[in-house]
């Protein structure tokens, strides 16, 4: 029958939600403070040891920077240490629930973050250099949200038609 | 049957209803109803079991030859990829075919579209061991892909043969239907178009050319049109001897 499985979704979702997401919500707030202070020795630091900003930018992925907006949907410390908590939350809420938001939605990660070449064609999220791929190979991340969702925004030719349709 | 629990709020709201009139006719709980159905156009509402989606085949408008709710469901969910190498016609995905079905002893044929019927007591949410195959509230069936593990045991289990298995590698999926190899999948009722407030793509594509064979609606909304023909027209379900309430009904079989 439909119904237990349901209810156990509905059990697994609400523990994921107070367990993982409101947990790492919370370090947010409570790593500010933190960071605030570290700030302050590692500025003393630095004054000491003479590390330029050059030195520390030596060590950080590089990524193309996002071609629209000028603000991504939280924080980048937020976005940085917890976007695979969002987009978990995201997927299930939508494939459990229709919750279609793009807020927090990988479609909504590759409106912005997708670049095109120079012919103005798309270059996939998780090819070499882009902005998914650099990171996650910076930290030997491997993910599979691409062997099935989409790299890159719709622009392919409809059958029966022979105009080239453009989504998202 | 699809019936709402009524929770305990529910039950003293319609209590409180009772004696909170405040003009003939006009309820506090109406204008908070009413105020509720605003809000359900927002793309962040839940789906909830008021609604259950269901379509209606009228298999004698459906026209001899004509693919174009095929072809409409395979561009929707980019089943049939134009980079994709890796294709074969033998076993890629279907989320619907048309069959053409003949009478051996009246001798009369007819074409019909033939999908995912939605049922309310699903065999393949029965038989899935891991929870993927799942009823949406709203009753759409569907596949969670990132907890199917490709058993296949719910194509086995479905008596309409209306779910595929994806054996090849993809690439270029379109953003609204995330497909990759080693799931199973089948027509999901174009989930993403129905939370938007649209039709499917076949019953759209269906209703371009005039044929108006497919008719989407809420069977649990007494005002709809589908409500209306089903109440109107004696349709049948496939397989109704297996009780399982489908969501897809036909007239004219």
């Amino acid at each position: 029958m439909t119904m237990p499985a349901d209810d156990k979704k509905l059990t697994f979702l609400k523990f994921r939600d107070q367990s993982t997401l409101g947990g790492e919500m919370l370090m947010y707030s409570l790593s500010k403070q933190v960071a605030a202070l570290l700030g302050l020795c590692l500025a003393g630091i630095s004054m000491a040891a003479d590390y330029s900003d050059g030195f520390v930018a030596d060590f950080r992925p590089d990524f193309p920077a996002a071609v629209k907006g000028e603000q991504c949907v939280a924080p980048v410390e937020v976005m940085r240490r917890n976007h695979m908590m969002l987009l978990f939350h995201q997927r299930d809420r939508t494939v459990y629930f229709g919750e279609r938001a793009t807020k927090y939605s990988l479609s909504g990660c590759l409106s912005c973050h997708t670049q095109r070449d120079t012919q103005g064609a798309y270059i996939p999220i998780n090819a070499p250099g882009q902005f998914c791929q650099s990171c996650h190979s910076f930290v030997s991340v491997k993910i599979d949200c691409f062997e099935c969702h989409a790299t890159m925004p719709r622009q392919r030719a409809v059958f029966k038609r022979t105009a080239v349709d453009e989504q998202n | 049957m699809i019936g709402k629990k009524l929770s305990r709020r529910e039950v003293l709201t319609a209590a409180g209803a009772a004696l909170l009139t405040l003009a003939p006719g006009v309820k506090l709980v109406d204008l908070a109803v009413a105020a509720s159905k605003t809000a359900n156009a927002s793309k962040d509402e839940a789906t909830d079991n008021l609604v259950r989606w269901g379509m209606l085949v009228d298999v004698n408008k459906c026209a001899d030859g004509c693919t174009d709710c095929v072809d409409a469901c395979n561009d929707e969910h980019g089943l049939r990829g134009q980079n994709n190498h890796n294709s074969r016609p033998e076993t890629d995905a279907q989320y619907i075919r048309v069959l053409d079905i003949k009478d051996k002893t009246t001798g009369k044929q007819y074409s019909l579209p033939m999908m995912c019927q939605h049922c309310e007591t699903a065999p393949c949410v029965d038989v899935c061991p891991t929870g993927a195959s799942f009823r949406r509230e709203d009753g759409i069936v569907l596949v969670d892909k990132h907890t199917c593990i490709g058993c296949r045991y719910c194509m086995l289990a479905c008596p309409y043969k209306a779910r595929s298995f994806v054996h090849e590698n993809l690439t270029d999926q379109v953003p609204t239907t995330p497909r990759g190899k080693g799931t199973v999948e089948s027509c999901n009722f174009c989930v993403h178009r129905v939370d938007r407030g649209e039709q499917p793509a076949c019953v759209e594509a269906c209703g371009k050319l005039g044929h108006q064979a497919l008719l989407f609606g809420d069977m649990n909304d007494p005002d709809s049109e589908l409500s209306r023909q089903l109440r109107e027209k004696s349709t049948t379900q496939v397989r109704d001897d297996l009780n399982l309430n489908t969501g897809v009904r036909y007239y004219g079989i």
